[in-house]
């Protein structure tokens, strides 16, 4: 079983008040399949910490169900102190638009949209305005040095350039988590850096950043959490 | 603001699938083109069933004798049923059994006589002119007995009119009248119109000896829905006659009307349903192809109640690009029957009523179903679960 993150300062209702995101013994099934199995996780602000395992060992799923995109079948899942499992779905929703961001293994952009609405998008929803959601696309996409792809729709980037549009999509609520899947996986050196320099930029902001990595040079970054068969196995700082 | 940005959504994705985009807006409008013209032409007939049924036929109540055959004094009730509120006018009309003959060949007919002279008749001259007040020796045939009988304008022909067994009348030969007449002009518009004989009223009363004498006196209305109310009121006030509305004085004309009615919900039901499953299906393989995306917006925050505002935002567009379209060439076919009336004859012609209803109704009624059809595929988008659509292999 995996341990807690460092740094426990409990409140009196036994909740870590320095931890942004926990995941207490949580399991998840599809179908007859265990793809999680009592998973224990912890993140603090300004932590950076590095899921690695082989494919298929529920990398994602952990991702998932911290993101709020799913319900963990056993344990819980506790966000700021607050057990999400009674959340409702706009609970959850208004948590994931404002306050995680999250960097999916394939992008997963809106195709129709050029690479500027994609970003801009969850800050129009959020802040209502669509000329300070552009201001702040344009600036996340200039630092990915992707303004010169600003209209161009999400559909006809390369795998690189939308990987790295992502990664803006998920900053640009300057969430207070962010959970990327792979992020660099689809990357060159030179994309990849810039990449790693944006999400480290947020972990200096303050936030927590959890990142899904194949990549060796990803996975130094931070504190490291093998994971195997649905299990974490070890939880060590680095 | 949030209806900015769920617009943006639904219209770009909408742009997205621009082939099942055009065929709902297809869909749509071929929903309201095709009901305009049928509404505007249904309306055409109901207008004309009252024009010439009504308006130009016997009116909307009609009074009667209670017991005997006629009025002594039709002259004087036609004053009093003209002051009754909502009565545009009282025509007094005698009516006789009689025959036309041309060569010794005789079909028999109604004789109907009113007052040349009376603001409203119940008939349509469609040929020659009218019989001048007081004159005895000229007659309106119906375009139909003209055509049996095979006379026409300025042709010379025998009447015959039988007055009954009156007081005076000391035989069977001596209740007919014998004349010579010329016809003045073809009549139509009274569904008797066409089969009748048209004289003026005092030709008639001098022969019979009864200077105001009357069969019968037509009410016309401004308000042809009021008819049942009116007659019930002057029945009330005079219980000794027979007030009888049009609605229940002919069933030919009710009919008509209710069948007119049919037709038309039968045609929107339709219409509904043409529009509703195509609509439906369309939206529903629309969202269906769409589940990535729809996931998407769900994992970077948009609500259920936000995807499904965008999806049902979807079918308000498409409803109401569709219904514009359709307004459009709904138009177009109007006009076309405006000039090529689906039905054609001397005295009933079926053109469409054209006004803001014509369009509105089918309009509205298309894009409501349209809005209802997007329901269940906007509902289906709402429930898209991101995790298991966005779930990696990792």
């Amino acid at each position: 079983m995996a341990r807690r993150a460092r740094g426990p300062c409990a409140d009196p209702s036994g909740h870590d008040v320095t931890v942004v995101l926990h995941a207490e013994g949580v399991s998840r099934r599809i179908g007859d399949l265990a793809i999680l199995v009592d998973v224990t996780l912890a993140l603090e602000p300004g932590e950076r910490v590095s899921l690695v395992g082989p494919s298929g060992c529920g990398k994602t799923t952990l991702l998932m169900l911290l993101g709020l995109l799913d319900r963990p079948d056993g344990g819980r899942v506790t966000f700021d102190g607050t057990d999400v499992a009674s959340w409702s779905s706009s609970a959850r929703a208004r948590a994931r638009l404002g306050r995680i961001g999250f960097v999916f293994q394939t992008q997963n952009l809106l195709d129709h949209l050029s690479a500027r609405d994609n970003v801009a998008l969850p800050a129009w929803r959020a802040g209502g305005s669509r000329s300070a959601a552009l201001h702040s696309a344009d600036a996340l996409l200039e630092r990915m040095g992707l303004s010169a792809r600003a209209a161009t729709r999400a559909g006809r980037l390369s795998t690189g350039e939308a990987q790295r549009v992502a990664i803006a999509r998920a900053l640009v609520n300057k969430p207070v988590v962010v959970l990327a899947d792979e992020p660099t996986g689809s990357l060159d050196t030179a994309s990849a850096a810039l990449a790693l320099a944006a999400l480290a930029s947020v972990v200096a902001d303050g936030a927590a950043l959890l990142v899904a990595t194949h990549d060796p040079a990803v996975a130094a970054l931070g504190r490291l959490i093998p994971m195997r068969d649905g299990r974490i196995v070890d939880d060590t700082d680095r | 603001m949030t209806i900015g940005l769920l617009l943006h959504l639904a219209w770009t994705g909408l742009m997205q699938s621009r082939m099942i985009a055009v065929l709902l807006c297809a869909a749509v409008a071929g929903g309201v083109a095709f009901q305009i013209p049928n509404d505007a032409n249904l309306s055409g007939y109901e207008r004309e069933i009252v024009e010439k049924g009504i308006v130009v036929g016997n009116g909307d109540v009609r009074v009667r004798p209670g017991k005997t055959s006629r009025f002594d004094d039709g002259d004087a009730l036609a004053v009093t049923l003209a002051g009754y509120d909502g009565v545009v006018g009282a025509v007094p009309a005698l009516m006789l059994p009689g025959a036309l003959g041309k060569d010794g060949n005789f079909k028999g007919a109604l004789v109907i006589a009113v007052d040349s002279a009376a603001a409203r008749v119940p008939f349509l001259v469609v040929r020659g002119s009218a019989v001048p007040t007081g004159d005895h020796h000229s007659m309106l045939v119906g375009t139909s007995l003209a055509k049996r009988l095979g006379v026409g304008v300025g042709d010379e022909v025998q009447l015959r009119v039988v007055f009954g067994g009156g007081p005076a009348s000391i035989s069977a030969e001596d209740d007919v009248g014998r004349y010579t007449m010329t016809i003045r002009g073809l009549a139509a518009g009274s569904f008797l119109g066409p089969e009748s004989i048209i004289v003026d009223r005092s030709f008639l009363t001098s022969e019979l000896g009864a200077p105001h004498a009357a069969s019968m006196v037509i009410v016309h209305l401004a308000d042809h829905d009021a008819s049942r109310q009116v007659a019930a009121r002057i029945q009330r006030d005079h219980p000794d006659l027979s007030a009888v509305a049009w609605s229940d004085d002919s069933p030919f004309l009710s009919s008509a009307m209710h069948g007119s009615a049919a037709i038309g919900l039968v045609s929107r039901a339709m219409v509904w349903l043409a529009v509703l499953v195509p609509v439906w299906a369309l939206l529903y393989v629309h969202v269906l192809h769409g589940r990535r995306q729809i996931a998407v917006l769900g994992a970077i925050g948009l609500s259920r109640r936000e995807l499904f505002a965008i999806h049902l935002m979807q079918a308000a567009i498409v409803g109401a690009i569709g219904a514009a379209i359709g307004c459009a060439l709904g138009f177009a076919l109007v006009s076309y029957f405006a000039s090529h009336p689906i039905f054609h004859s001397t005295d009933f012609t079926i053109r469409p009523v054209v006004d803001a209803t014509t369009f509105a109704v089918p309009a509205v009624m298309v894009f409501v179903t349209t809005l209802l059809a997007g329901v269940f595929p906007a509902w289906r988008a709402a429930r898209v679960d991101p995790a298991r659509i966005l779930r990696g292999t990792t």
